[in-house]
């Protein structure tokens, strides 16, 4: 009689450490020193990126809108108006242009920008609140004066 | 990570098709799908069900595409497509429904085998911007180039309210403007 | 519209002209930490939409008649500035009005030092700050201002600088009649 159960019970497990540690090690391989070859103190260090990599993603989503609202701030300031007094008339008014197109106009197409500094500085003009600084609003023709 | 490294590491290219497909005629770069899944098993009841309904409408509209149906026990289930440049595509469908699945198979159909890089582009330009970018002189007031710093005009604060020094003068103005009158 | 001069590339105008400019500011009067908040904006680089806090696009700052600041209240009297050497026995209580009298610059660069974000950024910014206790500037300097700040206070016309012109004909509320005679 052939017992063919307790052979049935043996099984091939693993086998595979190469390649886990292949997986590891490819994304280490721009590291420094024994970092990027030695296996035990690269998971480590490729554990960290790899965590740091998940949380920058939500990260870099509110860095860049902090330093777009910071660049709107600092081209409206200059030119008169604050960033709250464009955000709040563009949106009265029905100008529906995000952060990002903002501050690129800001930079590349400064004097758009300028129009619609000056385009805020006139419908706040009309509110009684009047501007001091920067560009002088004369040319600007508005709803409220037609 | 960062994304440079991301990239560096996948790699990029321009944008290409093999031997030109598109321009003349379009050759379905879509070799073979194997569609892997278990009988029973409750993970691949989405790919069952699409098997049993869009599996053959599938097979008809893509005459070049040979279709493999591989029943294997326990295994959850998976997509695998092979393109005619020898690429492998594989997406696990474990726990997909049989919508989510045909978008899958879809989106395997149109694929080229060409591996998913960072696209780069053919143009380049030293002027990006036609009113020029932004510089500290671009709102600035001419009149700066002729003042002598430190000036008084530019320094002063602004002052919204009325003084009372200035009130009194406006109501002597005012007096002298009605007495005059009253005389003349 | 910028134009080379000597015929560089348009990229290096761009990049000369977008170097940090000198911008003057009047201390005469002013609150300290007031215009400590104003002139930080300026050292960072806020107040231009190309700021980034690495580009490095931070001004020029020159500060004149620092002499002249007024701190609110009883600051002066009350305000204690912290010093230690490092050595043992090395702390010292420093008060406002003592500190301006050594050095009348302190107050208005502590002020800014303090305002800057506390970061390694800090010491590059506080460097390109250049105070002077009166209205001496280096021509060097003084070249190379481009702009002014406004001042946050209104400076009052002192009763002496007004000319005697200015002094007969301004408007009197009451006058002594002319046969009163003052002892």
């Amino acid at each position: 009689m052939v017992i063919t159960s307790p052979t049935l019970f043996a099984r091939a497990r693993g086998g595979d450490r190469f390649w886990k540690r292949r997986r590891i090690l490819s994304l280490s391989a721009h590291y420094f020193g024994r970092k990027k070859n030695c296996y035990s103190i690269a998971i480590k260090y490729v554990n960290r990126a790899l965590r740091y990599s998940t949380i920058a993603r939500r990260q870099k989503k509110l860095d860049l809108r902090a330093l777009w609202k910071a660049r709107i701030t600092g081209g409206s300031e200059e030119l008169g108006t604050s960033y709250n007094s464009m955000k709040y008339t563009l949106n009265d008014i029905g100008i529906g242009l995000d952060h990002k197109i903002l501050q690129n106009m800001a930079i590349w197409e400064p004097r758009t920008f300028r129009g619609l500094a000056l385009l805020t500085k006139a419908k706040e003009t009309e509110k009684g609140l009047n501007s001091l600084d920067g560009p002088s609003v004369s040319g600007v023709v508005t709803r409220g004066m037609l | 990570m960062t994304s440079h490294t991301w990239n560096l590491f996948w790699g990029s290219s321009f944008v290409r098709t093999p031997l030109r497909n598109g321009v003349g005629r379009y050759v379905q770069q879509l070799q073979r799908v194997t569609f892997k899944f278990c009988k029973t098993h409750g993970g691949s009841q989405g790919m069952r069900e699409f098997i049993e309904k869009d599996l053959v409408d599938f097979a008809k509209v893509n005459p070049g595409v040979v279709v493999y149906l591989k029943p294997r026990r326990h295994r959850s289930p998976c997509l695998k497509a092979e393109y005619l440049n020898g690429e492998e595509e594989y997406i696990s469908a474990h726990n997909l429904s049989s919508s989510d699945i045909k978008k899958w198979v879809e989106y395997l159909r149109m694929r080229s085998g060409n591996p998913v890089e960072r696209l780069r582009k053919y143009q380049h330009t030293d002027h990006p911007s036609i009113q020029g970018p932004w510089t500290p002189w671009t709102h600035r007031d001419p009149e700066i180039n002729v003042t002598e710093f430190p000036s008084e005009k530019l320094s002063a604060a602004h002052v919204t309210e009325k003084t009372a020094t200035e009130q009194v003068i406006e109501l002597f103005e005012k007096q002298k403007i009605a007495s005059g009158s009253n005389t003349s | 519209m910028e134009v080379s001069a000597g015929g560089e590339s348009p990229q290096k105008v761009q990049s000369m002209a977008t170097f940090g400019c000198g911008i003057l500011y009047d201390a005469k009067w002013q609150n300290p930490f007031h215009t400590a908040n104003k002139i930080k904006d300026y050292l960072t680089g806020s107040t231009k939409p190309i700021y980034h806090p690495l580009n490095d696009c931070g001004d020029h700052v020159v500060v004149i008649n620092s002499r002249d600041i007024a701190m609110p209240g009883i600051e002066w009297e009350k305000r204690v500035y912290f010093h230690h050497t490092g050595y043992p026995g090395g702390a010292s209580w420093t008060l406002a009005w003592e500190l301006h009298q050594k050095d009348p610059t302190l107050v208005l660069r502590k002020a800014v030092y303090n305002q800057l974000s506390k970061n390694l950024l800090r010491r590059g910014r506080i460097a390109r700050l250049h105070i002077f206790p009166d209205d001496k500037i280096p021509d060097s300097i003084l070249q190379n201002i481009s702009g002014q700040i406004r001042q946050l206070r209104p400076v009052p016309k002192r009763l002496d600088h007004y000319s005697e012109e200015e002094v007969k004909n301004f408007p009197k509320v009451f006058d002594w009649p002319r046969e009163y005679i003052i002892q």
